[in-house]
């Protein structure tokens, strides 16, 4: 029977392809907490709305009208 | 610039939601930076908009949020940009500070500070004031759609705040030419003045130009400190403004919470330079800037003692700058300093003179202009003769 054994430069090339596996890894799954996203549609379904927000300020404002030039 | 009623400010065009949602920003949920309770549904649109706004932040990256928003990515930035002058206005604290005759801004009375606060300080600028909405002090909005944008826009943020002077120099909206270097479409303003000089580089300096961030002409036009016999003779004298700029906005007066109080002037004014440690020029233009002994009255600084302890006429860089000008521009046959030069009562007007002075702000109305401004009037600094 065959004994299979590493030598120490084996060793160290295993462990540096595995740790630089490892934080290949930990990049992605912190990219993909970005990436895969579900958007919440609730925020932008009134903030597309020009009806709805225009509504609503006239609501707080009592108008909503620009008070001219900057 | 026209102003975004209250609705438009925080619209998001249909259209545009696909590009938002795509950036890399757009991928962020909302609630991360803006908090509030999105899930929280009302009966009707009004309960619905309450509920979720339940402790909405509305400038995520103002100084008390921005290491946990656009610090989260962008920390280098954020950190350096804490000590900027556009985030902290350090030069207009320190000047006030002075003028009152207190060691710093720190030490002026609450009342001065709360008032800064309110009136002066909304001038300052977060990440968001430059890459998301108009600056706060021209109300907000967004510049497109909650884009972000990674270069401010030269007319909804850059003149936004500084438009009354440098934005209608530049854009020749006066009376005078436009500056050479505005070229639509080649040119920005972030050519000159860059991410650097905007963020700052991390050191808290004293205002402004105490440091070797803000642009010099000189960066680009290296090779001219002998191209004609005006920069042979006056090169390292004078600031390349004295000849190169057209005339600028001078502003005589502010009063704390009014604003401007006399009307701004259309002026030119060649000084000694209040500032020789930090530009190496003699002579330099000058302006008046928006102060007198009251300025802040109505913050219950009701003198300032040491109002005469540095000059009202400030170095500056007008943003109007031509090759060709009324001084750089003699008629054929007349000698080339015909235009600049003082002889007689020719060209007087270009100087801050001792006498123009006492004429402009009588001592009976402004009693310490005279003595603020001794240190850059240049009559002793003038060749024998040009004032006999």
């Amino acid at each position: 029977m065959h004994t299979y054994r590493l030598s120490l430069k084996q060793a160290l090339t295993t462990l540096v392809l595995l740790i630089g596996l490892l934080a290949l890894f930990s990049c992605e799954e912190e990219s993909d907490t970005i990436v895969d996203h579900e958007y919440d549609s609730s925020c932008l379904s009134c903030h597309t709305d020009s009806d709805a927000l225009l509504a609503l300020a006239e609501e707080e404002t009592g108008g909503g009208e620009s008070s001219g030039e900057g | 610039m026209p102003q975004l009623a209250a609705w438009e400010k925080v619209h998001i065009d249909a259209e545009k939601i696909d590009q938002f949602l795509n950036s890399t920003h757009g991928k962020i949920p909302c609630e991360d930076c803006h908090g509030g309770e999105p899930e929280i549904l009302g009966e009707n649109n009004e309960e619905h908009m309450n509920a979720a706004h339940t402790g909405l932040i509305h400038e995520p990256s103002s100084p008390e949020y921005v290491e946990e928003t656009c610090g989260f990515c962008h920390a280098n930035i954020v950190d350096v940009n804490k000590t900027s002058m556009h985030a902290n206005l350090w030069g207009e604290k320190n000047f006030l500070a002075e003028r009152a005759g207190v060691k710093s801004y720190d030490a002026l009375p609450p009342d001065v500070k709360e008032g800064y606060n309110k009136d002066c300080f909304k001038c300052h600028t977060t990440c968001g004031d430059c890459h998301i909405t108009r600056p706060d002090a021209v109300e907000s909005g967004f510049l497109d759609n909650h884009l972000f944008t990674r270069t401010p826009d030269r007319d909804l943020n850059c003149t936004a705040c500084h438009g009354s002077r440098v934005g209608e120099e530049y854009l020749g909206q006066r009376d005078e030419q436009r500056d050479v270097h505005y070229i639509p479409g080649a040119m920005h303003c972030v050519d000159c003045h860059d991410a650097t000089e905007m963020h700052g580089d991390g050191t808290k300096y004293e205002h402004r130009f105490a440091n070797d961030l803000v642009p010099r002409c000189e960066d680009c036009h290296n090779t001219v400190a002998d191209s004609n016999n005006y920069h042979s003779t006056h090169w390292g004298d004078m600031s390349c403004t004295v000849c190169h700029s057209q005339e600028y906005k001078s502003c005589n007066s502010c009063h704390a919470g009014e604003g401007i109080t006399e009307p701004s002037y259309i002026d030119f004014k060649i000084g000694l330079n209040p500032l020789p440690e930090d530009r190496n020029y003699k002579y330099v233009t000058l302006r008046h800037i928006p102060i007198s002994e009251d300025t802040y009255t109505n913050w219950g600084l009701a003198e300032l003692d040491n109002y005469t302890v540095m000059p009202t006429w400030k170095y500056t860089v007008p943003h109007n700058i031509r090759r060709w000008t009324v001084r750089t521009e003699v008629d054929s046959g007349e000698a080339c300093y015909g235009a600049c030069h003082i002889d007689g009562t020719a060209n007087r007007e270009y100087y801050l003179l001792r006498d123009s002075l006492e004429v402009q702000f009588p001592a009976s109305g402004y009693p310490g202009e005279i003595e603020a401004n001794e240190p850059v009037v240049v009559d002793e600094a003038l060749p024998a003769g040009w004032l006999n």
